[in-house]
């Protein structure tokens, strides 16, 4: 993050330039304010990891607005895979029993995360459409951490389904 | 920073006429189409300048408060990857790869859009003006008219492409079939039988919110039809709503689906949703052509 400080004055001005018309799009697109937001605050994240070349291109609107594009399609795509894991562990008779992670998995023996609350969360997310700073601030974790745990989760029952279904 | 030149601006202008609602329709139709073109997006830009102008005026935009959230709540925490790229199959790309190969100055996008105008004048002639003001523009409102209302809006490329020489084969029924194992769906849907001297189109994916849709159109001299379906994130009452004659609908029952067939002037459509997913096939078809595409779903 360094090496962008120098650049933070020419990514908020475009911020201010680009923001309304980066959620006005996003709004049309996705129908939910929220979902929105965070879908240009997710095209800025990348723009700050990418603001050296980006700052030399002829059209950065331009650019961030393919960006936007690409981080809601990418949003639909991950949020339809998650609603059918979703949709298909619910018909599980025995979902609590499913619902336990391999504890030979470094993280989750020290990360003090249970299977049952990643369902859960990614029942918000997915089922409830909250956005992963919404379902973050709700379960008391920075946005970073919502995300590997739904990442964890959606990995955890695609490795479920396979195996139930050879 | 650059911004729109003054050649854009005027050709872009026609845009300013237009409701917000058509507006937020020509966004929505182009990115639901995005799979198989690029958007020009120097348009997108103006288009959503003209809709955030008109919002910013009701205060519905508080870009400050945004960019503390940005600033405190999202950029301390990226990890250099979309918040929705997981790095699996299922994630797009979303930086630079995923940009590079789209040129921003490109002819044929231009007349895409002039396209979703003319689909937007359709939509708003239809809605207020009803049909026969768009019908006097010129415009084959009824060979768009049965896209326009289903849900999945595929009029926007009708008559807008060229007939492909590709004949009916496996290329294109693989495609599908890929298409809908990607998605989750272990359902044989799409028929296996055309009738004869109908050419298959490539087969065009559209995401929208609330589903995906794949569709191939058929079209021979002088004829056409269409095979789509529509995958559901979660089972709807809301799947479109079709044109139809006044005349009772027949109900067809094949592998245990019932398909609803009725006409519409002079197209025929059969309709049939699981719960998961609606396959609709419609067009200039006799019911017993309709009804041999309907058996052969399934395989056989």
């Amino acid at each position: 993050m360094s090496n962008h400080i120098s650049n933070e004055d020419w990514i908020s001005r475009l911020y201010q330039e680009m923001y309304g018309r980066m959620f006005t799009y996003a709004t049309s697109i996705l129908n939910d304010r929220t979902l929105a937001e965070e879908a240009v605050q997710d095209a800025f994240c990348i723009l700050c990891i990418k603001v050296d070349e980006v700052i030399e291109k002829e059209n950065p609107n331009g650019w961030l607005m393919r960006v936007l594009q690409n981080v809601m399609r990418n949003m639909n795509r991950q949020r339809t895979t998650m609603n059918r894991l979703i949709m298909t562990s619910l018909q599980v008779e025995n979902l609590e029993e499913i619902l336990v992670y391999d504890e030979e998995d470094v993280d989750i023996l020290y990360g003090d995360v249970s299977a049952r609350a990643d369902f859960q969360l990614l029942k918000r997310v997915v089922l409830d459409n909250y956005s992963m700073l919404e379902a973050a601030e709700e379960f008391g974790i920075t946005v970073d951490a919502c995300k590997k745990r739904v990442q964890r989760m959606k990995q955890f029952l695609r490795k479920k389904f396979q195996i139930s279904k050879t | 920073m650059s911004e729109l030149n003054n050649q854009n601006r005027h050709n872009y202008s026609k845009y300013d006429e237009m409701s917000t609602e058509a507006l937020e329709q020509i966004l929505r139709l182009d990115f639901g189409s995005l799979d198989e073109t690029e958007s020009d997006i120097d348009a997108i830009l103006y288009i959503s300048e003209v809709i955030e102008k008109r919002k910013r005026q009701s205060n519905e935009i508080d870009v400050d408060t945004a960019w503390e959230k940005f600033k405190t709540k999202y950029h301390p925490y990226t990890d250099g990857r979309s918040l929705y790229d997981f790095g699996d199959e299922d994630s797009n790309q979303t930086s630079e790869e995923g940009i590079s190969k789209i040129s921003l100055h490109n002819g044929r996008n231009l007349l895409r859009f002039r396209r979703l105008m003319i689909v937007a004048a359709l939509l708003v002639a239809c809605l207020f003006g009803g049909i026969m003001v768009a019908q006097a523009s010129g415009i084959d409102v009824l060979g768009v008219v049965g896209r326009w209302t289903d849900e999945t809006f595929h009029f926007i490329t009708a008559g807008s492409r060229e007939l492909s020489t590709h004949k009916v084969d496996s290329e294109f029924y693989e495609t599908v079939e890929l298409t809908l194992d990607e998605w989750g769906i272990d359902k044989d849907l799409f028929p296996t039988w055309h009738p004869e001297g109908f050419v298959a189109q490539e087969p065009r994916v559209a995401n929208l919110n609330d589903s995906d849709t794949i569709s191939v159109s058929f079209k021979e001299k002088d004829r056409s039809y269409s095979v789509r379906i529509s995958c559901f994130y979660v089972p709807t009452a809301e799947t479109g709503s079709f044109e139809k004659d006044d005349v009772l609908i027949e109900e067809y029952l094949h592998n245990g689906d019932i398909f609803y067939i009725f006409t519409n002037i002079d197209t025929i459509t059969a309709t049939c949703y699981d719960g998961e997913c609606m396959t609709t096939i419609g067009g200039s078809l006799t019911v017993d052509e309709l009804k041999h595409i309907i058996d052969s779903i399934g395989g056989n």
